[in-house]
């Protein structure tokens, strides 16, 4: 190996260092004593990169403070607003992509932007509306303005509109009706899309910290972002709780994410698919 | 089984008229096939016909019920598609069968109806298979099978071989001669291949720019076209055409030529402008008033095109012979006047006797 190769493999290994060590600390301190932490960093030895001493304290600490239903409440609210996001979306991009309507294009640009705004930039009046309707502490506040969702829209018309329209033809003139269609024809043909929509709606529910902090100001039901942010108090940290959080947090996505990405890349990807 | 009535029928998309005025009626049992160019509305006339497409004037009759406003899948008809539309994720059963799904055929008589579409169209061995694992005729078979087990009043094919190699091509095409044959049923057939026009039509409707030029059986359309247009589009290589002036004497005199053509028909007024018509199995080689030089030979086996120049007019004749000449030789030709046909240069109308 000459030297100019085995310089390019030591600035990979450092790079990959400098990107893995944050996550694996953080994995290893889940699994440490919280005064333990940061015991081996200041100053710095290899012991601060190993479970070391080992304790799954923090673990069962997470469950005895409640995070076991905060992970129920997180899957249910992400749940349903995939299950009926996919419902929603997918029949939205279905009218976009195949039927003629007047104004088509501007609400399809209005669904393009609507996607593109940050969500905090509509927070307030979306809390005054969910506020009018009543719903402020109420799991239908998390669901219901999820559900439409402009990028799963758009990703669903992308797809639906790409499908040869002879299938619709031909399915029309066996009889179908348009939502036989839509449920025979073309749900089948999208499921790479079906799976990456919903993916994305699950995660946008996941990742959700501002909106549940705002629409659940009572606190009874609580969501994972809202759960994790209260492990750190106003005078302590427990470091190794918030860490064993985070990694479950971010292991339920991926469990669902690793079996999928094909498909996931595939949607995201799909606008060149065959029929 | 019934025959297929259009009456007056348009089409425009705003201001463009794509079908402008068609009549045509269709007898019970009859294969009509719909040839014409690119873009001159034949696919349009199916859809129209099908239910695709909304109807801007006119009436469509099936079995003289008017279906003109009525839904596609309350028709009576049965499309297969040029690209088949065959949906991929279903197995060539669940595609026979899913208008039965959808329509909710009781499960014996479906099964039995698919079974016997099957075994008419060799498919009873695929029926598990899904379309990508089939060949592009079997494919065609299953979109054939799709619209057989319908059992419709019309069949609709549009350019259902245009996706098929030249083999195939023509070994479908015996197998829909064959199956129209055996099922009796209306069958129209859109194409822009005139061979498939004339192999498979009982009568052809030839379009243009969405009107109907002429409508016949196809020998009867290929001896005897109606206007230039028609003339030109049967046969291959098309007719040779030839602007002539009529001389005082009646003889025809060709542009930029100096001799003079006996007429086929008599009194034509001197000076007026005609086009002469002359299929290319028809121009005579050897000894005749037109003087032309060869451009190419085509040696097909069983016969020989010659493309020649006269006087800068292209004119093809077809040999049954072989023929050994080369490009640039000089000719003479002659066009027997008994096989030659005359049409107004500026109508492009045939001018008969």
């Amino acid at each position: 190996m000459s030297l100019r190769k085995a310089l390019i493999y030591m600035a990979m290994v450092v790079v990959a260092f400098l990107f893995v060590a944050p996550l694996w600390w953080a994995i290893l301190s889940s699994f440490r004593p919280n005064d333990a932490i940061f015991r081996d960093l200041f100053p710095f030895t290899p012991n601060a990169l190993l479970p070391e001493p080992f304790s799954l304290d923090a673990y069962v600490a997470i469950f005895q403070r409640g995070f076991g239903s905060i992970i129920a409440n997180t899957l249910l609210v992400a749940g349903l607003t995939t299950a009926l996001g996919l419902v929603v979306n997918a029949l939205a991009g279905y009218a976009f992509a195949l039927f003629e309507f007047p104004g088509k294009s501007a609400v399809l640009g209005v669904v393009v932007v609507s996607f593109m705004l940050p969500f905090e930039a509509i927070a307030m009046p979306l809390y005054s509306v969910v506020s009018q309707l009543g719903w402020i502490d109420h799991v239908a506040a998390l669901v219901v303005p999820s559900v439409a969702n402009g990028l799963a829209v758009f990703l669903f018309y992308q797809f639906f509109r790409e499908v040869p329209k002879d299938y619709y033809e031909a399915a029309r003139l066996e009889g179908a009706g348009w939502l036989r269609i839509l449920w025979s024809v073309y749900v089948p043909l999208s499921l790479p899309t079906c799976i990456s929509a919903g993916l994305m709606l699950f995660i946008f529910q996941w990742e959700a910290f501002l909106w549940p902090l705002l629409a659940m100001p009572a606190q009874q039901f609580k969501v994972i972002q809202v759960g994790m942010a209260a492990f750190q108090d106003q005078y302590t940290t427990a470091w190794n709780q918030l860490f064993g959080a985070a990694v479950i947090t971010a292991l339920i996505p991926m469990l669902l994410l690793i079996p999928l990405q094909r498909y996931y890349v595939q949607g995201l990807a799909g606008s060149g698919i065959k029929g | 089984m019934s025959g297929l009535n259009l009456k007056a029928l348009r089409k425009a998309f705003g201001p463009t008229e794509i079908i402008s005025g068609v009549d045509l009626e269709i007898a019970d049992g009859e294969l009509i096939v719909f040839v014409g160019p690119s873009g001159c509305g034949k696919s349009t006339l199916l859809r129209l016909i099908a239910g695709l497409e909304s109807v801007s004037a006119g009436e469509i009759l099936i079995g003289g019920r008017d279906v003109t406003r009525v839904d596609p899948a309350r028709r009576g008809v049965a499309m297969v598609f040029q690209s088949y539309a065959l949906f991929p994720h279903m197995t060539v059963r669940q595609n026979m069968g899913f208008g039965m799904r959808v329509n909710r055929v009781p499960k014996a008589e479906a099964a039995e109806r698919l079974q016997k579409a099957a075994a008419l169209l060799q498919l009873t061995e695929l029926l598990d298979r899904k379309p990508a694992q089939l060949s592009g005729g079997q494919r065609q078979r299953v979109a054939i099978g799709r619209a057989i087990v319908r059992d419709p009043q019309v069949f609709l094919f549009d350019e259902p071989l245009s996706n098929l190699d030249a083999e195939l091509r023509v070994q479908m095409r015996a197998e829909l001669a064959a199956l129209h044959a055996r099922l009796g049923a209306t069958m129209i057939y859109v194409t822009h291949d005139q061979v498939e026009a004339m192999t498979l039509a009982d009568r052809i409707v030839v379009l243009r720019a969405g009107r109907v030029e002429q409508v016949g059986a196809p020998l009867h359309l290929y001896d005897d076209p109606d206007n230039l247009f028609v003339a030109g589009f049967l046969g291959s290589p098309r007719m040779n055409f030839l602007t002539a002036e009529v001389q005082p004497d009646g003889q025809l005199r060709p542009l930029g030529l100096d001799v003079d053509l006996p007429s086929p028909i008599a009194g034509l007024r001197p000076g007026r402008r005609v086009v002469i018509g002359c299929r290319p199995e028809h121009v005579e080689i050897g000894d005749g008033p037109l003087a032309a030089t060869v451009k190419t030979v085509e040696q097909l086996g069983n016969s020989t095109f010659v493309h020649a120049d006269c006087a800068g007019t292209p004119i093809a004749a077809e040999l049954q012979e072989r023929w050994g000449t080369r490009a640039d030789a000089a000719l003479r030709l002659a066009l027997p006047t008994e096989k030659t046909q005359l049409f107004d240069a500026e109508t492009g109308l045939r001018i008969r006797q």
